[in-house]
This record gives structure tokens, C-alpha cells and sequence, in this order.
């Protein structure tokens, strides 16, 4: 689903002497099946951004067309439920909403919801624990008895479950160890391209919004600031530090070995391989000069 | 060296049915040093802090900060002024209208009178460079400021050891940059003894020393180079390896070979450096 966002505004606390606007003139637009990550410092307005998109929040003024639905400042919350099901957040520390006694409960929760039937949720339960890398008997246990990265691994087959074609992740990392990272990052990738998703990601890590986006929205003081490819985003590492911001390891890597050798080389490299073949071919070319 | 902090045999659940969360640790930490804490989820790492400041009390074995025992009841507040815990979450732990207010909160409660509470204040914002903020709103500060803020808080009360108990976890880049800067400064210039529970390992590597833990249980301790270099022990535990021994891999399968482990970025430049003279 293509998602068009044009002159969005949103303030918190509107007419009281706290107001404070937390967006302020957003267009953008994404392109159906496209990974798009946002990236901006604590307080940028990437969090306020992705709650208007599936109706969290409504805008002050300014539209959000996602599919065919548009949404207005005037909406009414029962018009938002079809688009509830068709985007589906993730967000920061998704197992602390686990509640049902078992993980079948958890999941079938959001389709019944949605009017689905309960063989039908079922159904879809053994479908989507499978996805998220979990054994089908699990179903019948407790969520709470899980570990942390499994607990959240329930949670976001709860969202899969509704079918959205339009997944936004906040944060979907945080917390977890270093392996529990790489494998939900995996997962995601896996069922953005299995699926034909589009995923919205939302992330304080240069490296994953480099790694899996194909475009960058950089966020700063409630402005998009800039959107581009992971190329063109983090080609000026002076002016993402100045928002808060840096480039990926691999690219700052690239930069000292720059600055040492006085030479320019290729800065489009976002994985460690590329990184150790820019090396290994500058220190070959070096002693061929 | 004489330890700060004795942890003997501790063994710690959460109730009587569980299995233990802690299973008969014990370690050390010295005076001074930076010591990070790695291991993955799960395997006790928090746990560990809460027992190290009093929050939690050992089932068997004993935890000892500078003399004071976490097991008796009389040492409980000495021990939790000596060691102070910055959380991962910056905004559940600002608790006052105004940065003075938050740094002052914890002076109040152990009722240090005023003149000594304002110097106490002044002195330990400056030293987390915030005095430029001390009557902003909380929600005018950004993650780092307000973990900044959280570590003047503590400093207020002149502990001996900071917990940054994955305390840079949620903030973006610079942020994070700022809150490492400000407790190295305060490791170095004040020997303020550091423990980092942390899962980010460009920050374990730059530590003096790193403990490993799993399943509850201490798995390996060492100096990062020690430690980093067991790539396959902890790849198995779940944890990973610094961008800069990952790339040095790398570069050993292209047939690249440096002459020693770097555990940075920087160390790693050079060495090309120095190669590149060479050939």
C-alpha cells in the first residue's frame, strides 16, 4: 500500500500553555512494498509520526492517504478500524502487552476483534507462530513463561495474525542481546520480502536503517530533514552528528581509513565484508604503487 | 588490590519454586576500574546490579561494599549510598519539575541540610556539564541530557561506584557518545568506579576489565582482549564480537593479516598504516 503523508501537523496539549508541536509541515511518501526506516534523536517526532499511520493519533491538520483511505483531522474512530488492521505497529517492548493466559489466546485476540471467527483465528495462530519462528506446541502455554526475546516473538505474531500489508516497527530491538537482535532484524526482512510488506522501522541503529532500507527519512525537531538512500543519508557524517545523529560503523571505518591514507574510497558500505574489501584492496593497491 | 565490592558464593531466585537467577557467583571489583558486564538475556546481569546496591538481598552467599554487609539491616542505606544505579529508561527515573529538583530529590531524602545540599547540586551538575539546564522542564531535555542528569543525581551523594545498568540503550548516537564521555571523565578524573551492564560491545571493549555471564552463572572474566578473543565461546552464549575484530576476520579470510587482535577502529587504522609502510 502506498502511504502519501502531505502537510501533516500535530501538537501535543493543543490550547493550553503547553502546547507543543510535535510535527510540523510533514510530506513524504512511500512507496508500496518498500523498507523505509526513520531515524532522528530522542524527541524528533519519529514516534508521533508513525502513530498517525494507523490512527493512534489524528493530525491537527494535513492528510494521510494509506491505500485508498484517507485520513483527516476530522475522523470519526470508527472509520479508523479497517486501517487498524492494515497497518500493524510493533512497539518498544511489545511483550510487556502479552495478557492472555495462553499464547494461542494472545494471538487469536487482535482477528477476533476484527470480527474474524474463532476456527479462523485459530487457524492463522498456528500459521503465524511458525513464521515468527516458534514450534506450533507452544501454543498451548503460558506467554510468561517464555524468555524476554521469545516473549516478543508471540507479541509480534499477535500483529502478523491481522494480515497487515503495512508493518511499522518502533524500536523492535531494544533491549535484546546481541544475537536476539540479529534475529528478529532477520525475521523482519524474511517477512517484509516473503510477504511483499511495507515496512516502516524506526531505529536508533545506523547500521540496521542501513543494512535493510531502501530509503532513509532522517527526523529532526518534528521536520523531515532529509530522505534519501542509505547512500545519500549518511554521505555527510558532519551534519548527522550535528542532529544527533552518525554514520554506521562500516562508513566510519571508511572515514578514518580516508583521513590516514589521504585517499578517497567508496563510502556506499554497509555490511563487514564490504568493509574488510575496501581495506584489503587499498593496502594491495598501496604496494603496488 | 583490596576490593570495593566482595561478592562470595551468591544465590538468588526470584521465588522459592524457581530455579536460581543467580547461581553461586561471586567476583570482585576494584577501585577505580571499569568494569562491563556482558551476557545475554536472561543471565542475571540486572539481577547482579540490584544485589551489588541492596535493592535485592542474597538467599545464600554475601555481598560486601566497603566493609558493609547487603545482609545487615543497618548497612542497607550505607551500601546504597556508596553505589548508585542509572536505569535504561530515561524518562521513568526523572523525578523532579526542574533538573535542580531531580538532583536535589535524592539529597532531600538523606536529609542533608541545606547549604551543603546547594553546593552538593551546583557541583554535581557541573560536573555532567548540565549547568546550562538547571531550570529546564524534563520534556525540554533529551534522552543523554536526562541520563546525564541522572548520573548528577547520584553524584550528589558521593558514591563510590556507578551502575549503568543498560543506561544507553534507548538514546540515539550522540546521546549515547555523551553519557560514555561524562562517566569516563568521572572514571578517570574523580576514580569514581564504574560497572557497565551493557549489550553494546564497541563500549565492553574500551572497559578494563569484562566479566561474562550465563544462565546465571559468571562464564569467563578477563580483560577485553582476553576475552574478545574467544570468538566461538561467545558467538555460542548469544553475544557477538566488535566491528573491528569482526572485520579483522574478515580481512584474515581475504588474506589479510594484521599483527594482533585490535579491539578498535582506531588501532585497526593504524596497523593498516603501518603495513601499507611496509610493503
Amino acid at each position: 500500500m502506498d502511504i502519501t503523508i502531505k502537510n501533516l501537523e500535530h501538537r501535543y496539549q493543543p490550547n493550553t500553555p503547553f502546547e507543543r508541536v510535535a510535527l510540523d509541515g510533514i510530506n513524504l511518501s512511500i512507496r508500496s512494498g518498500s523498507f523505509v526506516s526513520i531515524i532522528g534523536h530522542t524527541g524528533s517526532g519519529k514516534s508521533t509520526l508513525v502513530q498517525h499511520l494507523n490512527g493512534l493519533l489524528k493530525p491537527i491538520s494535513g492528510s494521510i492517504q494509506i491505500g485508498e483511505k484517507v485520513i483527516r483531522s476530522s475522523e470519526k474512530a470508527k472509520q479508523l478500524k479497517e486501517l487498524r488492521r492494515r497497518v500493524g505497529i510493533v512497539f518498544q517492548y511489545p511483550e510487556h502487552q502479552l495478557f492472555e493466559e495462553t499464547i494461542e489466546k494472545d494471538i487469536i485476540f487482535g482477528p477476533m476483534n476484527f470480527g474474524v471467527s474463532e476456527e479462523e483465528a485459530k487457524k492463522k495462530a498456528r500459521e503465524v507462530i511458525k513464521l515468527v519462528g516458534l514450534p506450533e506446541d507452544y501454543l498451548n502455554r503460558s506467554p510468561f513463561d517464555l524468555s524476554g526475546g521469545q516473549m516478543r516473538r508471540v507479541a509480534i505474531a499477535g500483529v502478523l495474525a491481522m494480515e497487515p500489508r503495512v508493518i511499522v516497527l518502533d524500536e523492535p530491538t531494544a533491549g535484546l542481546d546481541p544475537r536476539g537482535k540479529v534475529e528478529i532484524m532477520n525475521l523482519f526482512y524474511q517477512l517484509h520480502s516473503a510477504k511483499g510488506l511495507t515496512t516502516i522501522l524506526v531505529t536508533h541503529s545506523m547500521e540496521d536503517a542501513a543494512l535493510y532500507s531502501d530509503e532513509i527519512i532522517v527526523m529532526d525537531q518534528g521536520k523531515v530533514f532529509h530522505k534519501g538512500t542509505p547512500v545519500e543519508v549518511f554521505k555527510d557524517p558532519v551534519q548527522l552528528r550535528g542532529l544527533g545523529l552518525d554514520v554506521p560503523e562500516t562508513v566510519e571505518f571508511v572515514l578514518k581509513l580516508e583521513e590516514k591514507f589521504g585517499k578517497r574510497l567508496p563510502r556506499d558500505v554497509f555490511t563487514v565484508e564490504e568493509a574488510a574489501n575496501v581495506a584489503v584492496s587499498l593496502i594491495r593497491k598501496e604496494g603496488e604503487e | 588490590m583490596k576490593d570495593l565490592i566482595s561478592v562470595h558464593g551468591v544465590h538468588f531466585r526470584y521465588d522459592e519454586e524457581s530455579d536460581w537467577t543467580l547461581n553461586n557467583v561471586s567476583l570482585s571489583v576494584y577501585p577505580g576500574e571499569w568494569l562491563a558486564i556482558v551476557g545475554h538475556n536472561g543471565s542475571g546481569k540486572s539481577t547482579l546490579a540490584k544485589l551489588l546496591n541492596g535493592l535485592l538481598i542474597p538467599e545464600k552467599g554475601e555481598v560486601v561494599v566497603e566493609g558493609y554487609n547487603s545482609r545487615d539491616e543497618n548497612s542497607i542505606w550505607e551500601i546504597r549510598r556508596r553505589v548508585g544505579i542509572v536505569f535504561q529508561n530515561p524518562d521513568n527515573q526523572f523525578v523532579g519539575t526542574s533538573v535542580m529538583d531531580d538532583v536535589a530529590f535524592g539529597l532531600e531524602n538523606n536529609g542533608i541540610e541545606r547549604e551543603e545540599m546547594i553546593r552538593r547540586i551546583k557541583a554535581s551538575i557541573q560536573k555532567v556539564k548540565m549547568e546550562n539546564f538547571l531550570d529546564q522542564e524534563p520534556h525540554h531535555l533529551s534522552g543523554g541530557q536526562k541520563q546525564r542528569v541522572a548520573i548528577a543525581g547520584i553524584l550528589a551523594l558521593k558514591p563510590s561506584i556507578v551502575i549503568l545498568d543498560e543506561a544507553t540503550s534507548m538514546l540515539d548516537p550522540m546521546g549515547r557518545k555523551e553519557v560514555l564521555e561524562t562517566m569516563r571523565e568521572l572514571n578517570k578524573q574523580e576514580g569514581i568506579t564504574v560497572i557497565s551492564i551493557t549489550h553494546d560491545l564497541e563500549e565492553a571493549a574500551k572497559a578494563d576489565r569484562v566479566l561474562v555471564m550465563k544462565a546465571g552463572k559468571v562464564h569467563a572474566e578477563g580483560t577485553p582482549e582476553d576475552i574478545f578473543k574467544q570468538s566461538g565461546m561467545l558467538l555460542d552464549i548469544g553475544l557477538d564480537l566488535p566491528f573491528a575484530v569482526k572485520l579483522q576476520h574478515q580481512m584474515n579470510k581475504q588474506g589479510l593479516h594484521l599483527s594482533s587482535l585490535h579491539l578498535t577502529q582506531e588501532e585497526m587504522v593504524d596497523d593498516l598504516w603501518t603495513l601499507r609502510s611496509k610493503t
